[in-house]
């Protein structure tokens, strides 16, 4: 494992060039560019505010940071998801000619979703900046912290994703239909205290649902993240990883021949 | 100095065709133990190879006698089935020229990308990048989207990059098919000059003239296994007789 880690490094031109390709090819000649990007969680934000401050009415201070503070999170998550899961596929004329480690592709297209999701988060520090008081920018150092582990998460179950996807064309369905379940079972635009005590154990198996609190402590309750949490959605991150990079490499050799 | 060695390699592909490429034909699949599975065949058989540097070989034969199959095996883009594959140094395959362009990026950009891709640095693609272009001929379409390139201007650029990307083992698979008589004079010369720099070259052409001339060696396929091999004379010579009592 640690030769193929060492290969793939080798190519980061590479993953350089793929990310940069993936950004120009989706922004350029597109008037507005970016805004659609930030368009699809904006909607969603004004349809959540309306519905759970105006009509079903949750109780929290400042619903619109809440939400923010998991929102564009979970969308990151959720966008690299299923794009990286795709890339195998779609880079079929890559793979069946020529030879280069495939684990480059994963990488470049979280990456790129990354990069989008970085310029997301300056957008929305200088909202909280502006309009919300409870900040902390010293909190704030440990931001890139949390990233960083979310990422591995996404790297880590896009690995096995991507081997289902090449052989089975149904799962982009099932992939989706899985994310919206997810996405509602997860405490993104509701308060993980009004989960039953019963359930919670349930919910707490959730990867994301450290992630997204660790968030919201940093964003929303302005607070150090719990070291506890930090600790364990590291090692849960770091453990996905590796399994699911296991699987990958069971697999790869077959990509070229099925893709 | 030996650089390609090939030791009983053997290659097999699965009927894909029949096997379901759904979940629930899967599951069905469970049940039915696999038995869809409905048959594997040996591109390769028993394959073995050695060519050493300063060495051109040809590998001759009719169409699925797995000639090109060999080249994406050599080239890691297959996995052998059983037997191993040894290469020294590095390998570009000009397999299909420009494949690797992504049409909405430009000239220059898909330089970058694809260099980057046959495992360049930066450092290296910047010190390449004139003389690929120069090659290609194409520096007033540098900045145009590659979308707009005809066939014959995409395997300029295609054919300069890889050979640019200084390799010391060429697999070519009939490509210089493409383009003019003018460039492909000038392919090849380039091939010319990297036989004389003592680097080592994998041919698969059904233009048996060209083998003639270039090869030092060639080798015979049949249905995936070696039928003959040995002086281009000879060998091509066998062929062709061969083809000519099958049409009888």
């Amino acid at each position: 494992m640690i030769s193929q880690i060492l290969e793939t490094m080798r190519y980061r031109e590479m993953i350089k060039n793929m990310v940069i390709r993936d950004l120009k090819v989706k922004y350029q000649r597109s008037l507005l560019g970016f805004l659609w990007t930030l368009l699809n969680p904006l909607l969603l934000f004004v349809i959540y505010i309306i519905v759970f401050s105006q009509v079903v009415r949750l109780e929290i201070p400042h619903y619109w940071a809440f939400l923010l503070s998991g929102l564009f999170a979970w969308n990151f998550f959720a966008q690299s998801i299923v794009t990286a899961s795709n890339a195998i596929r779609y880079n079929a004329n890559l793979t069946t000619r020529i030879y280069f480690p495939q684990e480059v592709l994963i990488v470049s297209s979280v990456l790129s979703k990354l990069v989008e999701f970085g310029l997301e988060l300056f957008i929305l520090l200088g909202i909280f900046l502006i309009f919300y008081p409870k900040i902390y920018l010293l909190n704030l150092f440990f931001l890139p912290v949390v990233v960083l582990i979310q990422t591995i998460l996404i790297i880590g179950l896009v690995f096995p994703l991507s081997c289902l996807m090449v052989f089975f064309k149904d799962m982009e369905h099932i992939l989706s239909l899985l994310m919206t379940g997810w996405f509602f079972l997860t405490p993104i635009f509701y308060p993980d205290f009004l989960i039953p005590t019963v359930y919670l154990k349930y919910f707490e198996l959730n990867p994301m649902f450290d992630l997204i609190s660790l968030y919201r402590s940093l964003l929303y309750q302005g607070e150090l993240p719990d070291v506890i949490q930090l600790f364990r959605s590291c090692s849960v991150s770091i453990l996905f990883f590796l399994v699911g990079y296991n699987i990958f490499n069971r697999y790869k050799a077959l990509f070229a021949e099925v893709a | 100095m030996l650089l390609i060695e090939c030791h009983s390699v053997s290659k097999k592909f699965y009927y894909y065709h029949e096997r379901s490429k759904t979940l629930r034909g899967a599951f069905l699949d469970l049940f039915k133990g696999c038995a869809r599975l409905n048959g594997e065949w040996y591109t390769i058989k028993d394959f073995d190879l050695e060519v050493h540097r300063n060495e051109t070989v040809g590998l001759i034969g009719r169409n699925g006698s797995g000639k090109s199959t060999i080249l994406k095996l050599i080239s890691k883009v297959y996995r052998p089935t059983s037997g191993y594959i040894r290469t020294q140094g590095k390998v570009v395959a000009l397999l299909e020229l420009g494949a690797a362009f992504h049409p909405e990026l430009t000239g220059r950009e898909n330089i970058y990308l694809n260099g980057s891709i046959l495992g360049l640095s930066k450092k290296e693609i910047e010190q390449k990048f004139d003389p690929i272009v120069s090659f290609s001929e194409l520096s007033q379409f540098l900045d145009t989207p590659v979308k707009y390139y005809s066939s014959g201007m995409y395997a300029r650029l295609g054919f300069s990059i890889a050979i640019f990307a200084n390799p010391d083992i060429l697999l070519i698979d009939e490509v210089l098919a493409v383009g003019d008589e003018e460039f492909k004079q000038k392919c090849w010369n380039k091939i010319d000059q990297f036989q004389k720099e003592g680097k080592t070259i994998l041919l698969v052409s059904h233009d048996l003239d060209t083998i003639k001339k270039l090869c030092s060696r060639v080798v015979w396929l049949e249905n995936g296994m070696i039928q003959r091999e040995g002086e281009p004379e000879e060998v091509i010579q066998a062929y062709h007789t061969d083809i000519s009592l099958r049409n009888q």
